[in-house]
C-alpha cells in the first residue's frame, strides 16, 4: 500500500482537529478560557488533536492493510443502513428488519435469496415479540397490527 | 465474614436463586450475539430489572446477567473475532485463530474454566479487601483521582499497539466524544451544533456498539467474503472438552491471569484492557510454545480470559468503594445502581451492607451458574460458526441497530452509532487502535471533573497536582509509561549497537 491513503487520512484528521477547535473557540465566545472552566478542556483535545494529526501528515507511515475487494460494499452498506433507520418508526420494527436484512446479506455477497428471505422474516418477527412481548421493550410496530 | 455469610443467605433463598438463574441465561443467550458486549446487553436487559421492587433481587440479577454476558462475548470474540469490548480483544487474538484452526472447543472450555477460576479467586479477593478500601477511599483527593485517570490512558495508550502517534490519535477521538455535551459542573453545551441528542452526550453503548458491530461489518464487507474460514471442530479429549495437555498448558495462565487481573482491575484506573493485554504478552514470551502464537496457542487464551474475568471483580473495588466506573460495563452497571437509587461509595458499606454483601455472595452462585450451564452449551455454540458470513454480518446489523434503539428510543441516536461506525471503519483499515477510544470517553470526562475540582480546592493553583506526594508520585509513573516503550533502542544506542535494528517494545499488537 503506498503512502497516498495515510496521508489523506492525516488531511482529513488535520482539518476536522482545526474545525473542532475553531469551533470550541467560537463557542467560548467572550467567556474566559480559564483552566478551571468549562471552555479549557474542548481547546486541550482539538489542539491536542490537530497536532497529533500534523506529526501523522508529515509522517505517515505505511499500513498493510487487507485489500479492499469491494470498494462499494462499505458505501452501499451505510447507504442501506440508514435507510432502514430512516424506516423503522414508519413501517415498523418487524418488517424494516427483514427487509433490510435481505438487502444488506444480498450486498454482503449473498446471492441466496430464498435463503435470507427464510432466516430473515423469523428472526426479525421472533425477536420483535421476544422484546416486546417477554422483555417489555417497546419497539415500534408501525403498519402492521402486532 | 459475617456480613459475606448472611450475604449469602440471602443469595440463597429460592426466589434470588432463580434471579441468578435467569441473569445468567438470558446473558449468555444475549452476550453470545455477535457485536453485542456485556456493556450493551446490561444495557438492553435493564428494563427487564424494572418489574422487581426490591433492589437486592434486582442486583442479583445483574450479577447473572454480567456473567452471562461476559462469557457469551468471549464465545463471540472466540468465533467470529468481533469482540464486544476491549476486554475481549486479547482473547479473541488467539481465541479466534483457535477457532479457524478447529480448536474453537477446547478456546471455548479454556475460556469457560478459566473464568471460574479467576472468577472465584478474585471474589474471594474482593470479599476481604472492599471494605477495608471503602475507609482507605475517604482520603484521597480529586488531584488524585486526577492523577490515575491520566496513568490509566497513559498505559493503555502508549504499550498497547505499534505506533505512539495512531494510539494518541485515537485516544484523542475518544477524548472528543467525552467532551461533547453539557459541562456537567456549569451545564454549559459543548459541541452539540443544536442537536438535542448530542446536547445529552454520546452514550458508551451507542461509541461500543458503532466502533465494534458496525465498523466491523463494514470492514468486513470492504474485505469481501472470506472462504470458509473454519475447520471441521475436532472431539474432545479428557472431560470432552480439553485434553491433558491442554490441562497442562491452561491452569498456569490462569492463575497468573489472575493474578495480573484483579489488582489491575482493583486500581481506580484500572479497566480490564490493560491486564488482558500483559498477560497476553506475558504468556506470548515466556511459553514454551512461542511459535504456535499468532496462529491458535491455548496459553493466549486460557491467560487473558482470566485476567478478564479477574478485572471484573477488581474493577467492582473503584465501583463500589469510590464509585468509579474504570470500564464500560461497569458504567452501564452504576446507571443501574442509580435507577434503584443505590449510590456506590465509601458511605454505601456503612449504609447498605446487606446490600453491598449480598451483591458479592451472588458473585459466588453466578459463577457456579455459568460454569453448568456453559460447558454442556459449548456445542451449540460451535455450531455458529457453520452460518454463512453475510447472514451473520447482516444480523449484526440488525442486532446492533436494534440494541441502540431499545435503549435511547430515537432514530438520531442510531444515526450517530453509525456515524461512529464509519469512523471505526476507517480507523481499522488504517491501522489506529481502538481500546484508547472508549478508554478516552469514559475516563475524559471522569479526568476532566476531577482536574477542575482539585483545582478549586488548590485556589487554581496548578501546583495541586506536584505537591501531594501520592499525586506527584502517580503522575511520574505516568511518564514513565510514555517513555517505557523506548528504552530498549536508547539502551541500544548507549552501547552503541545501533546496527541491529531494534524494534520498539510492544506489549501487544492489537487486532
Amino acid at each position: 500500500m503506498t503512502v497516498s491513503g495515510p496521508r489523506v487520512v492525516g488531511a482529513v484528521l488535520l482539518v476536522c482537529g482545526l474545525l473542532l477547535g475553531l469551533t470550541a473557540v467560537r463557542e467560548a465566545g467572550d467567556g474566559s478560557l480559564a483552566v478551571d472552566g468549562p471552555r479549557f478542556a474542548p481547546l486541550m483535545v482539538t489542539v491536542l488533536w490537530s497536532g497529533l494529526a500534523l506529526v501523522y501528515l508529515l509522517q505517515p507511515s505505511t499500513v498493510d492493510s487487507e485489500p479492499a475487494n469491494h470498494k462499494w460494499a462499505p458505501v452501499m452498506l451505510v447507504g442501506a443502513l440508514v435507510a432502514y433507520v430512516l424506516l423503522l418508526e414508519p413501517v415498523g420494527f418487524a418488517l424494516a428488519s427483514a427487509a433490510f436484512f435481505v438487502g444488506a446479506a444480498r450486498i454482503l455477497g449473498s446471492r441466496q435469496l430464498l435463503r435470507d428471505v427464510l432466516v430473515a422474516v423469523p428472526l426479525a418477527f421472533g425477536v420483535y415479540l421476544s422484546f416486546t412481548q417477554l422483555l417489555d421493550i417497546r419497539l415500534p410496530a408501525g403498519v402492521l397490527p402486532l | 465474614m459475617n456480613d459475606l455469610l448472611s450475604g449469602f443467605a440471602t443469595v440463597l433463598s429460592p426466589a434470588n436463586l432463580l434471579f441468578a438463574a435467569i441473569g445468567v441465561t438470558v446473558g449468555t443467550f444475549v452476550g453470545v450475539l455477535p457485536g453485542i458486549g456485556p456493556a450493551l446487553t446490561i444495557a438492553l436487559l435493564l428494563p427487564i430489572t424494572f418489574s422487581l421492587d426490591d433492589p437486592v433481587g434486582a442486583l442479583i440479577m445483574f450479577a447473572g446477567i454480567y456473567y452471562g454476558a461476559m462469557y457469551g462475548g468471549s464465545t463471540t470474540s472466540i468465533l467470529l473475532n468481533t469482540p464486544g469490548e476491549s476486554a475481549s480483544v486479547a482473547t479473541s487474538i488467539e481465541g479466534h485463530q483457535m477457532a479457524r484452526r478447529g480448536r474453537a472447543r477446547a478456546a471455548l472450555a479454556t475460556a469457560a474454566i478459566g473464568s471460574f477460576v479467576a472468577g472465584t479467586i478474585s471474589t474471594v479477593l474482593l470479599s476481604v479487601i472492599a471494605a477495608p478500601v471503602a475507609s482507605l477511599a475517604t482520603s484521597f483527593r480529586a488531584a488524585d483521582y486526577f492523577a490515575l485517570a491520566v496513568l490509566a490512558m497513559v498505559c493503555v495508550t502508549a504499550l498497547v499497539g505499534r505506533s505512539v502517534v495512531r494510539g494518541l490519535l485515537s485516544l484523542t477521538f475518544g477524548l472528543f466524544l467525552g467532551v461533547i455535551g453539557i459541562d456537567s459542573l456549569t451545564g454549559q453545551s459543548r459541541f452539540a451544533f443544536g442537536s438535542l441528542e448530542l446536547l445529552d452526550g454520546v452514550g458508551i453503548v451507542v461509541v461500543i456498539v458503532g466502533l465494534f458491530a458496525i465498523g466491523e461489518t463494514l470492514h468486513a464487507a470492504a474485505r469481501g467474503d472470506e472462504p470458509s474460514t473454519v475447520e471441521h471442530v475436532g472431539s474432545g479429549g479428557l472431560l470432552g472438552w480439553l485434553s491433558r495437555e491442554d490441562w497442562r498448558r491452561s491452569w498456569k495462565p490462569w492463575l497468573r491471569g489472575t493474578a495480573l487481573g484483579f489488582p489491575f482491575g482493583a486500581l481506580p484506573s484500572g479497566g480490564a484492557e490493560l491486564p488482558t493485554f500483559l498477560s497476553y504478552t506475558y504468556e506470548k514470551h515466556r511459553s514454551a510454545h512461542r511459535d504456535e502464537f499468532g496462529k491458535g496457542a491455548i496459553e493466549g487464551v486460557a491467560g487473558p480470559e482470566a485476567a478478564n474475568n479477574a478485572s471484573f471483580s477488581g474493577v467492582l473495588v473503584p465501583l463500589l468503594t469510590l464509585g468509579i466506573p474504570t470500564s464500560a460495563t461497569a458504567a452501564v452497571l452504576l446507571a443501574a445502581f442509580q435507577i434503584f437509587n443505590v449510590q456506590p461509595g465509601p458511605q454505601l458499606f456503612e449504609r447498605s451492607p446487606e446490600l453491598v454483601w449480598a451483591l458479592i455472595a451472588s458473585l459466588y452462585v453466578g459463577n457456579v451458574l455459568l460454569l453448568i450451564l456453559n460447558l454442556p452449551l459449548i456445542g451449540l455454540w460451535v455450531s455458529v460458526l457453520r452460518i454463512p458470513r453475510p447472514v451473520l454480518h447482516s444480523a449484526i446489523l440488525v442486532f446492533a441497530t436494534l440494541g441502540v434503539y431499545a435503549v435511547s428510543n430515537s432514530v438520531v441516536e442510531v444515526l450517530i452509532a453509525y456515524g461512529i461506525g464509519v469512523v471505526g471503519f476507517f480507523m481499522r483499515r488504517y491501522d489506529f487502535p481502538l481500546a484508547p477510544v472508549i478508554l478516552g470517553v469514559i475516563l475524559g470526562p471522569l479526568m476532566e471533573e476531577q482536574f477542575r475540582r482539585a483545582l478549586l480546592i488548590g485556589d487554581g493553583n496548578l501546583t495541586v497536582f506536584v505537591t501531594r506526594p501520592l499525586t506527584a508520585v502517580i503522575l511520574a509513573l505516568a511518564v514513565l509509561a510514555l517513555v517505557a516503550p523506548y528504552v530498549p533502542k536508547l539502551l541500544a544506542k548507549a552501547r552503541g549497537r545501533d546496527e541491529a535494528p531494534v524494534k520498539k517494545l510492544v506489549f501487544a499488537e492489537e487486532d
